[in-house]
């Protein structure tokens, strides 16, 4: 399983502004962590729309494993819910009406064939693993204003791997901690990723987190890689 | 164009409203001719009343709920996406619960709306006691006619169904809010 992107967009700004355009190209193995550094406004959020499906490129292709996300020559554009791209938003996205167990239920589908009764039972089953693996059992019940910004990560971060995605996006998932909370959460959350067996790809402007979390970084600036770090 | 005609309701004057579904309802009208030949009529019946009160308080309701619809958090949705969520059950389980306060709340003006309704519903249902009268229809012609107490009585009614409906929509954000 890998990810492979070749994008090109262009974005008309406003009048008497130059338009933005953004052109970037990379692959990424199963179980690596590609970095995307750059300052904000580069294009980095944006790489990682365009693989969810939320933005379109205007040319290029997007392939994860053998199926093709999207492809202009051959007029593919699947639908963000077909992509099986996990995206992790720099607020997090829960949604605030449900607790913590609904939450990670979302994730958690019917199979097809499979019958109701079934697929309840698997998803409380598949639901207590994942509380589990980001020791968050304490909050199922609650909900997501009473959580502190990291354990709404982990919130996050459980439901996303309960949709079992083929890759993972992770955008500035760091910036709405607190200093002394990033490095404690640092080893288990890399682990866990590894352990996800698919392709990260993790947009960040700190240097530090990124190499950290990284075995090689692309810069991006003005929405073109500008260099390549390993 | 839809938006416009959607809340043209709101700024329209209720006796203009009135008489245009008059002309559409009346036994001429298009919808009108409809209904008789369907052996139905709605003009001086309480379902005019129903009518005239739906329409004039419609666009409370519309713009409520349109702008709750607009104030939902973008990522939500694309996160719901992201997971896989069909486009039905991202509206039933994520775009209407975040939408429910701004619901109730059109819900809650447009009830307001509805019982105070007087102007299209005088042009198109009348003031037929017993079949077509109107809370407000009684308190104008109660007064009118010098019949205070009878006034008082339905004011008393009405101002008991606002306060309570009020109370209630409060009590419903407070619980939501808990």
């Amino acid at each position: 399983m890998s990810l492979v992107l070749d994008a090109h967009l262009a974005i008309p700004r406003k009048p008497h502004c130059e338009p933005f355009t953004l052109d970037v190209a990379f692959e990424v193995a199963q179980g690596e962590i590609l970095g995307l550094l750059g300052p904000s406004g580069c294009g980095k959020s944006m790489t990682l729309k365009c693989i969810a499906g939320i933005l379109n490129p205007d040319k290029g292709k997007i392939l994860l494993s053998d199926t093709s996300l999207f492809d202009v020559e051959q007029g593919i554009c699947l639908p963000t819910r077909k992509r099986k791209v996990g995206y992790l938003f720099q607020s997090y996205a829960l949604f605030p009406y449900m607790t913590v167990a609904s939450n990670i239920s979302c994730g958690i589908k019917r199979k097809p064939g499979e019958k109701r009764e079934q697929w309840k039972i698997r998803s409380q089953e598949e639901l207590h693993s994942y509380l589990e693996l980001l020791h968050i059992q304490r909050f199922a019940q609650s909900y997501p204003r009473q959580l502190s910004g990291g354990q709404q990560q982990r919130v996050a971060l459980a439901r996303l791997l309960a949709s079992k995605p083929d890759a993972i996006l992770l955008d500035e998932p760091f910036s709405a901690l607190d200093a002394g909370l990033k490095d404690a959460i640092d080893e288990e959350l890399k682990a866990t990723l590894i352990k996800a067996h698919c392709p990260v790809v993790f947009v960040s402007h700190n240097e530090l987190e990124i190499q950290r979390y990284c075995s090689r970084t692309l810069q991006i600036d003005h929405g073109h890689i500008s260099n390549y770090m390993v | 164009m839809v938006d416009t005609i959607c809340t043209l309701p709101l700024v329209l004057p209720p006796t203009v409203l009135g008489f245009f579904l008059l002309v559409l309802f009346g036994k001429h009208g298009p919808f009108g001719v409809l209904l008789t030949q369907s052996g139905h009529s709605i003009i001086f019946t309480w379902y005019a009343t129903v009518l005239a009160a739906t329409v004039v308080s419609f666009p409370l309701m519309y713009r409520s709920a349109r702008g709750a619809f607009e104030q939902i958090n973008p990522e939500h949705v694309w996160a719901a996406r992201t997971l896989g969520m069909s486009e039905t059950r991202l509206f039933l389980r994520i775009m209407i619960p975040e939408a429910w306060p701004g619901i109730m709340a059109g819900l809650s003006l447009s009830f307001a709306r509805s019982l105070g309704e007087f102007g299209a519903t005088l042009m198109i249902a009348g003031n037929i006691p017993g079949k077509t009268q109107t809370i407000p229809m009684a308190i104008y012609f109660a007064t009118s006619g010098g019949d205070m107490h009878t006034a008082w009585i339905w004011v008393g009614i009405m101002v008991l169904i606002s306060f309570l409906s009020l109370g209630l929509s409060s009590y419903l954000n407070a619980r939501r809010n808990k």
